[in-house]
């Protein structure tokens, strides 16, 4: 009987090891990732880093550097991230100063290649951009000690040049904001009782990181220009309540533009609904 | 069935299994190894673990905040920061990181040993 039983206590054998190895594999040793890239920190701590890139960057300035760590995240679109973690810092009711910075790095992702101010290095250029794999020269503390995923073979970002203090544009605060233009907006394709801003420097181009204050009988908000850079660097926006009547300052020290609510208009067939605003503000 | 048949069959289940298991941790660790995607700071790589340091340092030269630096560091896991910023720095050195950030990574690393010294947190 035995000797009719053929092979299959082979393949019983080797399902048997099969199972004994991936649960070793899986579980009792796993591949431990000791040296793991930015692209695979927990959703709170690839914020965490968001922050810290955003807040170097008005240090060097240096827009190159800023990508090139934003890349090491492997967001889709970066600039749409760091505008989303902006407001949802404010919605929390968060540091307004780091969904500032946040706001700023985003709309200057999306600014054209040289649109920004040459930088002032003041120190010398980096020697050189090593191409040599970045775990190569490390102790051997450093490397890594369990089998991973191949390593990337570039640095994180290369060191461009010297970062020096912030030759970049720094919205001013207290800038006496001077309203420009104010429009009426009914139109039945954009959100209904939006109150649209838009912020412009001297020479007309789309300011970021502006502070739009708003207040209205019992209650006040605050949000920034350049969280919409799909639209423009310095738009932001506001959905009204209906029958509640806004106060509206663009900047710290800038005009006040009183009594604005939800406008009522009409679509082509007549029917009634409440339309927005569109304000323009500029330096003077 | 005699017993050299029966310790031939058991011979090769035995080493049918450890083919099995070969095989196993093969796809375990190689073909299909268990995936971190939910990894904290500290478990970076050396070389970004620098590049964060030196974010921070960056950060330090227009806050001039050495508490802010330490608890921006301390997510890296190293309960005293300036042994982070000198690691940082070590590893810095060998990638080649150019003077000036050489420069502001230890301008980091003594202004957390003056802070350290001065009473720390």
């Amino acid at each position: 009987m035995d000797e009719r039983r053929g092979p299959w206590y082979l393949l019983t054998g080797l399902l048997m090891g099969l199972a004994l190895g991936l649960l070793y594999a899986w579980f009792l040793d796993p591949v431990q990732y000791a040296n793991t890239s930015p692209d695979a920190l927990r959703p709170e701590f690839k914020d965490q880093y968001r922050i810290l890139i955003a807040q170097a960057y008005p240090y060097s300035g240096d827009l190159g550097r800023a990508r090139g760590r934003l890349a090491l995240l492997k967001d889709d679109r970066p600039s749409f991230e760091l505008g989303a973690q902006a407001q949802r810092i404010l919605a929390a009711g968060g540091s307004v100063d780091t969904a500032r910075a946040l706001a700023r790095l985003s709309s200057d992702l999306n600014l054209p290649e040289g649109s920004l101010p040459p930088q002032t290095s003041a120190g010398t250029p980096a020697a050189n951009d090593p191409a040599l794999p970045p775990t190569a020269t490390l102790s051997p503390d450093e490397q890594i000690q369990t089998p991973t995923p191949a390593p990337s073979p570039t640095r994180p970002q290369p060191p461009t040049f010297t970062p020096r203090p912030s030759p970049t544009r720094q919205p001013t605060q207290d800038a006496p904001f001077r309203l420009d233009d104010q429009q009426v907006v009914c139109d039945p394709q954009r959100p209904a009782r939006l109150l649209a801003v838009e912020t412009l420097d001297g020479g007309g181009n789309p300011l970021a990181g502006v502070r739009i204050q708003i207040t209205w009988e019992g209650g006040e908000n605050a949000f920034f220009t350049g969280l919409y850079p799909e639209i423009s660097p310095g738009y932001a926006d506001f959905v009204m309540q209906p029958d509640v009547t806004y106060t509206l300052r663009a900047g710290e020290g800038g005009e006040l533009v009183e009594g604005l609510s939800a406008t009522p208009c009409k679509d082509a067939e007549g029917k009634a609904y409440l339309g927005g605003w569109k304000l323009v503000f500029v330096l003077p | 069935m005699s017993p050299r048949v029966r310790f031939k069959r058991f011979f090769w289940f035995l080493l049918s299994i450890f083919l099995g298991a070969g095989m196993g941790v093969f796809y375990g660790w190689v073909v299909n190894p268990v995936r971190y995607v939910d990894t904290t700071p500290d478990q970076l790589r050396a070389d970004y673990q620098a590049d964060y340091v030196l974010m921070v340092a960056e950060i330090y030269q227009v806050e001039k905040d050495p508490a802010l630096a330490g608890r921006q560091l301390a997510l890296l896991g190293d309960p005293q920061p300036v042994r982070t910023v000198q690691r940082a720095i070590l590893t810095a050195s060998q990638l080649g990181y150019s003077q000036a950030d050489m420069e502001l990574l230890g301008r980091l690393s003594s202004a957390l040993e003056t802070w350290y010294a001065e009473g720390g947190p």
